[in-house]
This record gives structure tokens, C-alpha cells and sequence, in this order.
């Protein structure tokens, strides 16, 4: 009776042992394991274009930017990433400060992309723009009210804004950048400035907030604009319209998504080839297509959806100092009660 | 000697990682930590301690009135609104949120209809919303508890009430009141417990407990030793509401009194309990899922299949490494009763108070340690971790089931397996095992449903390599793919009605067990 319970026990463990695991196995020298904090859909079809061209077959692992920083730095040299493809140039900041990447020399990534957008040492590079800006109900609200993000901190927009956490990086990041621009206690009033204009509670994200502000609950609020792209392709028009927020001032946030060699990885050359064909005209378009967002270099066409919504003025202010900042920025919105 | 070596292993195995909490490796930034100890910790502790005692009041409040409800209904009633009661229960607590959230909020079906009649919904608070939703998710541990307490207590009652002649009032001020109070405090605990631990509620409501202001501590302020201090706090308030949990011991005293007829309550308590028990299934599981299956896309199932059964397997995988643990340990525990380490080897059933936050805080530096230093191979180190966190976590579940089995068992078969038997250990061993095989699958069962539903300690330690259903739910739900987190979610869903199922099968032998 007792070796029946044994042989079930050991028939159930071979049985699910025998399942794909979710450790993908040792990668071959054609073969880049690529950690990214993307979703599947969205950076599937960009891999399996480059495998087409290139014949390197790429495996990866997604998962959120700050837990794939974790996991780097707990598995050290025994890595077996190749390359980290996040969003956010905090967390590339961050996995550069924790000596995560190794620097890269190429004429073809230095040409293409402009210095803003990739480390002064080459340890990681931007490969397409993401704003982060003002979308407004075009029921409710003339483009001609808006201007900056600061002035969404004035008493007209009382109970009429609507924000996304402060938990999320993209408001982090941003907070960050001013605090690169103004005194902190200037950043402050208008952080809380933002939080006493509160329609609702902080959004657990930017498509349920675009959504209040096509229902009407909000008329203002701050977003990716890729978000509102989406809803687009999936349901058509929207009564929401696009600002490019600070265009007389200092233009408005941008942030990237981006990818940097593991320092650990022995397949350098492989994984700067793939940074290389992401910064290409075919690897550019297909990222603007895929992704909808702003290629990084000016001169490929972005997607037909957000073709409309014009050029803009982007924020110049290195990517860099956005990392450093981010931690001071988590906590000015801490103080000030942005939840 | 060698079981005594096996039990100093499993106790180290328990009691050395959560050990790390107190190695420091490097001092936190004085900006993070002043930052930390003069507002994020204060607030989190504040707002931790608000919640415990919203849903204090709401668990004994409606706990009572629907105890008052339950006396009133005959065993079928009861069994109907058993079920409709335990139902939230099927959601994880981050799912049932977002839908709540979802379909409370001004753009959701309910307030849009509201409008469309005029009327305003205002939106929940987050101290409220987390309230609310726990409080629906996690009541059926407090309806369990009035069952219990129903079962012993009942026919005492109806005898006070018949002999002295006593007024309702009188019953149930000087009676029910006083003598149910331990079984409602009791759910109520596990209801805290479970409150501490909790994530998905707190963070889709933007509540900053203990355990998401934690994980934020840990990934934008990009410091683990501040975030233990979290870890810190939330074993103190975790190791409170243990000693708490000790001030209510029930006993299982069995009713000596002679059949008699019920005694019925006013007929305001059927209609209160009737309206609750309607809204918390209402609430907490047909609006939800109304929800999800207006929010879901379906054309997409097809790519998510894979990984969701890869998860499974995994999830299946250690449901049965943990129970099979467990029943070693169990085993261990009735072949060397009076060993000196059998003290600490029950001490094991602490993992199940300690929030997976803090598990994983106090883990992964063991993992790093074992990975870098001695650099060992990394699916060894997966394994042993997961091994380690599941074990800890759920060992109390099965070791509760199998200790029930165990203390079933005769005289004379705990002495065949105990000291005075002359058969070698080895088939004293088997012998346990083969006693055991009834209740192997059905614990194996249970740890699946509970492995698939955990959130915060999966979700701390992604950095390892760990997935479940759940973190891939999370991993959709907090980039609003609510299309695509759709089937783990089903799935999760379909894995608790079969949790509560078990529980129902459960619930019902005990009551035919207290009958006979």
C-alpha cells in the first residue's frame, strides 16, 4: 500500500517536472537571453523580426524593471542574461550604478542615437521616446487653458485633474526631472498643488485615468501618450486630446525605453548587434509600429495613430539625472501626501 | 539519532534565513533613512493599525448579527448561506479589488447608472476600499467560526433559554453574547492575519501598509535594509496579533443535552442576516466576476495558455514537495513524541503568522549567499528557496489537516510506531506513510489552491526567478491588461471554488462527526 502512495508521489513530480520549465536552458552562442520589463505582446514580434534577419535566436524573460535590476544583482557573474531592455531611464541609470552593464563601443549606436538618450559611457541607450504629458476631455477643455505641468497646480483646475500614483516610476521620473530644474521647494508647491486639484484618488493606472477623463470625471491628467494610442487602435477615436505640455519652456518629458550588455554576458557582440539593429531604419520602424512610440532618431516615420498629435519639444535634460534624482523625488511626493 | 538530526535540520531550515532579517550589510542612506523613520514608517504603521481596526469592528459587529441569523435558519438554510458567504472567499484579494475598484469607481456600470438616474456615487477612500474589500473577502473565515461556535454552543443555549424561560434579550445579552465572543474573536484573528499579509487590496486602493509601503521602500527607494525595518514591524504586530490569538481558546466541548426545540430569535435578525448574507455574494462575488467578464478579451487566450500551464506545473510541483514535508514532518513527530527538539519543531507553524513580505526580505539574501558564495548551480538554489517559502508559509495549513488524522488513530497503533515498538525505524516510517494515504491528495489539493493564490511573497521574489498565477495576474492588472490577465484569473477563480468546496466536504463531516 505505502510503495502505491510512493510511486504516485514520484509519478506526479516526473509528470510535472516533465512540463516546459520556466527556466529557460543553458543559451547557445547563437542564442541572447534578454531580461525586459515589456510585455510579451509588445516585444515579441520586435525579437522574432531580428532572429528573420539575423539568424541569433533570443529568449527572454519579462518582468518589471526594478525586480530584473534585483534579480542581476543577485545572480552576479553566474548571469546568464545577456542584455536588460527596460523602460524608464531611472532603472538604466540604477542597473549602471550597480556595475550591471558593460560599456559598449559603436560607431553605429554613437551615430544614431543622439547623447541625451544613452549614457556618457556608453552602458546603455535610449531606442524610442515615450511623452509623458497632458491629455485633456476635448468636451470640456480649449487647448489654449493649458500650458505646463506646473500650471495644472492652479486653483482652476481644482477638483477638475487626475493623476496616476505616485507608487508608478513615470510620475517618479517626472517629479525627478523637475527637481533637476527648479528648487525643490518650487517642485513641492506644485506637487502639491497637483494633489489639492484631485478629481479622485491616484489612479492604479493610465488607461483607467484616461478613461475618467473621457467619462468626465476628470477634465486634465497627465500620461504616457502611448496609452491613449492604444485605446485608439482598440476602439477608435476618443473625445481626449493630446498637449505637448511645457512647448515655451523647457518641452516636455520624455523618457525611454532602452537596453544596455550585461557586464557579465560573454556574448557582447551578438547583443551589440542587436542594439545596433534596434537603432537601425528596419529596427527603428518596427519599435515605432509595435510599440507606438516616438523613434528615437527624428527622421523615421512614427505610427499612423499618433502621426496626428504633431512634433514637439522634447525635455533636454539628460536622461541621467532622472536616476539620481528618483529617490529624492519618492520622497518630496511622500512629504507632500501624493499618495 | 537520525530522526533527532532530521528534525535540527528542518528547524534550521526554518529559523536560519529569517535570521538574515538582523545582518546588515550596509547602512541605509541617512536621506532614505531619516526619510523612512520620520514619515513613510509612522504612516505605513498608522494606516496599518486603522485597517486591523476597521475590520475588528466590521468582523465582530456583522460577525454576531449573522451568527443571530444562522440560529435562526434550519441546516439547509444554513448550508445556502454557508455558500453564498464563503464565495468571496474564491477571489484573491488583488482581483476581487480591482474589480471592485473597477466597478465602484465613476466610470464602472453601477455609478453610470446612478448618474443616469441623477443620483452621485462618491468614491471610496482607500482606507475603506481595502477595508471593504478584505472585509468581503475575508468574512467567511469569521462565518466559519459562528458554525463552530453554533455546534458547541447551541444546544446550551436553547436549554438555558427552555428551563429558565428566559427573554430573547436576556439570551442573547447574558448567553450568546458572552459565550460566542472567543469563536468570533477567533475568525476575527484569522482575519487580521490574513489582513497583515495582504497586498493585492492595499495596493490596488493605494492604502500604505506595512507590506506595500515595504515593497516600495525596497524597489524605488532602491534600499533592502530599509525595508527590512518594515520586516521588523510587521513580525511585531504579526507576533501581537499571535499572543492575541491565544487569549481565545475554544475548546471543542461537545453538548451533553437532551434533543430539544430550536429556539427562534426575532424575526429582524433572518431579514438583517438574509440582506447581508445577499450583499457580501452580491459584492464580493457576482459583481466581480459581472466585471471581468465585461472587461475581458477572449481573443488572446490562446498565447497565455502556455505559461499559465507552465505555472500550474510549478504550483503542482510544490503543493506536493510542501505536503510531503509536512507529513515527514508529522510523522516525525509521532515515531519520537518526547524528543527535546519537538518543541521546536512546532514552532514551525509560526511561518503561517509571518507575512510573505517579510519571508522574502529575510530570504534573499540567503539565496544571494548561497548563489554567489558557494556558487551553486542556480536551478539548486530556485529549488531550495522555493522549497524554503512555500514550506514555511503553508506548512501550518497541512500540518493542521494531518494532525487531526494523526490524533484519530488508536492507541495501539501510536504505540506500534512510537519508542516500545521493536520494528526498525525505516518501517515504522512506512508504516505512518501508509496510514497517511488518504489524506496525502486531499492536502495536496489544498496547497494548491493556497500556492496559486499567494501574491506578496511571489511577488517579492521575482528577483529569484519565482512566478505563480497570481503574479502573472498582477503583472497584467497593474499595466490595466485587464483583457490579458483575464484566464489566470478565471483560473485562479475556478481554484477557489474548489478551495471552498473542500471546506464545505470539511465543514460538513465535522458536522455529521458532531451528530453521531
Amino acid at each position: 500500500m505505502y510503495f502505491n502512495l510512493c510511486t504516485l508521489v514520484l509519478k506526479i513530480a516526473i509528470l510535472t517536472l516533465s512540463f516546459p520549465l520556466a527556466l529557460p536552458a543553458q543559451t547557445s552562442p547563437q542564442t541572447l537571453l534578454i531580461y525586459t520589463s515589456q510585455k510579451e505582446e509588445f516585444v515579441k514580434p520586435i525579437f522574432d523580426r531580428f532572429s528573420q534577419e539575423t539568424g541569433i535566436k533570443i529568449d527572454f524573460i519579462s518582468d518589471k524593471g526594478p525586480v530584473l535590476i534585483e534579480r542581476l544583482k543577485s545572480e552576479g557573474k553566474n548571469t546568464r542574461a545577456d542584455l536588460l531592455l527596460t523602460v524608464d531611464a531611472g532603472n538604466l541609470w540604477f542597473a549602471q550604478s550597480q556595475g550591471l552593464f558593460q560599456p559598449i563601443q559603436s560607431a553605429a549606436l554613437e551615430k544614431n542615437i543622439p547623447t541625451q538618450f544613452r549614457d556618457p559611457q556608453n552602458h546603455w541607450f535610449g531606442f524610442t521616446q515615450r511623452a509623458r504629458t497632458i491629455l485633456y476631455n476635448s468636451n470640456k477643455v480649449k487647448p489654449e487653458q493649458l500650458s505646463t505641468y506646473e500650471a495644472l497646480a492652479d486653483s482652476q483646475w481644482k477638483g477638475r485633474l487626475c493623476l496616476r500614483t505616485s507608487k508608478n516610476v513615470y510620475n517618479q521620473s517626472l517629479v525627478a526631472v523637475m527637481l533637476g530644474q527648479q528648487p525643490e521647494s518650487q517642485v513641492a508647491a506644485t506637487v502639491k498643488g497637483w494633489v489639492s486639484n484631485l478629481a479622485a484618488e491616484p489612479f492604479a493606472d493610465d488607461t483607467k485615468m484616461i478613461e475618467a477623463i473621457i467619462a468626465g470625471q476628470c477634465d486634465v491628467g497627465i500620461a504616457n501618450h502611448y496609452y491613449l494610442a492604444r485605446m485608439i487602435k482598440a476602439k477608435g477615436p476618443q473625445p481626449v486630446g493630446v498637449f505637448w505640455a511645457n512647448q515655451k519652456t523647457s518641452g516636455v518629458h520624455v523618457n525611454i525605453f532602452g537596453a544596455g550588455v550585461v557586464k557579465a554576458s560573454p556574448k557582447a557582440k551578438s547583443a551589440t548587434l542587436f542594439l545596433e539593429w534596434l537603432a537601425s531604419d528596419r529596427g527603428q520602424t518596427t519599435l515605432a509600429e509595435n510599440n507606438l512610440e516616438f523613434p528615437i532618431r527624428p527622421k523615421i516615420a512614427v505610427s499612423k495613430i499618433i502621426e496626428p498629435w504633431g512634433n514637439f519639444k522634447a525635455d533636454r535634460t539628460a536622461l541621467i539625472r532622472v536616476g539620481e534624482l528618483q529617490s529624492k523625488a519618492v520622497q518630496l511626493m511622500d512629504k507632500v501626501g501624493y499618495r | 539519532m537520525p530522526l533527532r538530526g532530521i528534525k535540527i535540520f528542518l528547524i534550521l531550515l526554518f529559523w536560519l534565513p529569517l535570521g538574515s532579517l538582523f545582518l546588515f550589510e550596509k547602512a541605509i542612506p541617512e536621506d532614505v533613512k531619516n526619510h523612512v523613520l520620520q514619515l513613510t514608517f509612522p504612516e505605513a504603521l498608522k494606516e496599518t493599525f486603522l485597517l486591523l481596526a476597521v475590520l475588528t469592528g466590521l468582523c465582530f459587529t456583522f460577525g454576531f448579527f449573522f451568527l443571530l441569523f444562522l440560529k435562526n435558519l434550519s441546516s439547509r438554510g444554513r448550508l445556502i448561506a454557508l455558500l453564498m458567504a464563503l464565495l468571496p472567499l474564491a477571489w484573491p484579494s488583488l482581483n476581487l479589488a480591482f474589480l471592485l475598484r473597477s466597478a465602484l469607481s465613476y466610470t464602472g456600470p453601477i455609478p453610470t447608472f446612478l448618474r443616469s438616474l441623477g443620483l452621485t456615487w462618491a468614491e471610496a477612500p482607500p482606507l475603506w476600499g481595502t477595508s471593504f474589500t478584505l472585509f468581503l473577502n475575508l468574512f467567511p473565515y469569521v462565518v466559519m467560526s459562528c458554525f463552530l461556535a453554533l455546534r458547541t454552543k447551541e444546544k446550551s443555549w436553547d436549554f438555558a433559554a427552555t428551563h429558565f424561560r428566559l427573554s430573547n434579550a436576556f439570551l442573547i445579552r447574558k448567553f450568546i453574547f458572552p459565550t460566542s465572543l472567543p469563536y468570533l474573536g477567533a475568525g476575527t484573528l484569522a482575519v487580521l492575519f490574513e489582513a497583515l499579509s495582504d497586498f493585492g487590496a492595499s495596493s490596488t486602493w493605494n492604502l500604505s501598509t506595512l507590506s506595500t509601503t515595504l515593497v516600495r521602500t525596497w524597489f524605488s527607494l532602491f534600499s533592502l535594509e530599509a525595508a527590512k525595518l518594515f520586516a521588523f514591524g510587521l513580525m511585531v504586530v504579526s507576533v501581537s496579533i499571535f499572543a492575541a490569538e491565544k487569549l481565545f481558546p475554544i475548546k471543542s466541548e461537545k453538548s451533553q443535552f437532551p434533543l430539544m426545540e430550536k429556539r427562534k430569535l426575532p424575526p429582524f435578525f433572518t431579514w438583517l442576516g438574509a440582506f447581508l448574507t445577499l450583499m457580501i455574494c452580491t459584492f464580493g462575488f457576482l459583481l466581480p466576476l459581472l466585471e471581468l467578464l465585461r472587461l475581458a478579451d477572449w481573443s488572446r487566450w490562446d498565447t497565455f495558455m502556455i505559461p499559465t500551464i507552465n505555472t500550474m506545473a510549478w504550483t503542482l510541483l510544490f503543493s506536493v514537495l510542501v505536503a510531503t514535508l509536512s507529513l515527514g514532518q508529522q510523522i516525525l513527530s509521532h515515531l519520537s513524541p518526547r524528543d527535546p527538539f519537538e518543541a521546536p519543531l512546532q514552532t514551525l507553524k509560526w511561518g503561517y503568522a509571518l507575512p510573505g513580505t517579510l519571508l522574502a526580505v529575510s530570504a534573499l539574501p540567503v539565496l544571494t549567499l548561497l548563489r554567489n558564495s558557494w556558487n551553486w548551480p542556480e536551478t539548486v538554489v530556485f529549488g531550495t528557496g522555493l522549497v524554503w517559502f512555500y514550506w514555511v508559509k503553508f506548512n501550518f495549513l497541512s500540518s493542521r489537516y494531518l494532525e487531526n488524522h494523526f490524533r484519530s488513530l488508536t492507541e495501539n497503533q501510536k504505540l506500534l510506531v512510537q519508542e516500545t515498538s521493536p520494528l526498525p525505524t525505516l518501517t515504522r516510517w512506512w508504516i505512518m506513510l501508509g496510514w497517511a494515504k488518504s489524506f496525502y491528495f486531499p492536502i495536496v489539493g489544498i496547497l494548491l489552491v493556497d500556492i496559486s493564490k499567494e501574491l506578496p511573497l511571489i511577488l517579492m521574489l521575482r528577483p529569484a526567478g519565482f512566478h505563480n498565477l497570481m503574479t502573472r495576474s498582477y503583472d497584467f492588472i497593474s499595466e490595466g491588461f485587464w483583457n490579458l490577465a483575464a484566464l489566470p484569473s478565471l483560473i485562479l477563480l475556478g481554484f477557489g471554488l474548489l478551495g471552498i468546496f473542500f471546506v464545505l466536504i470539511s465543514l460538513r463531516r465535522n458536522s455529521y462527526d458532531t451528530n453521531s
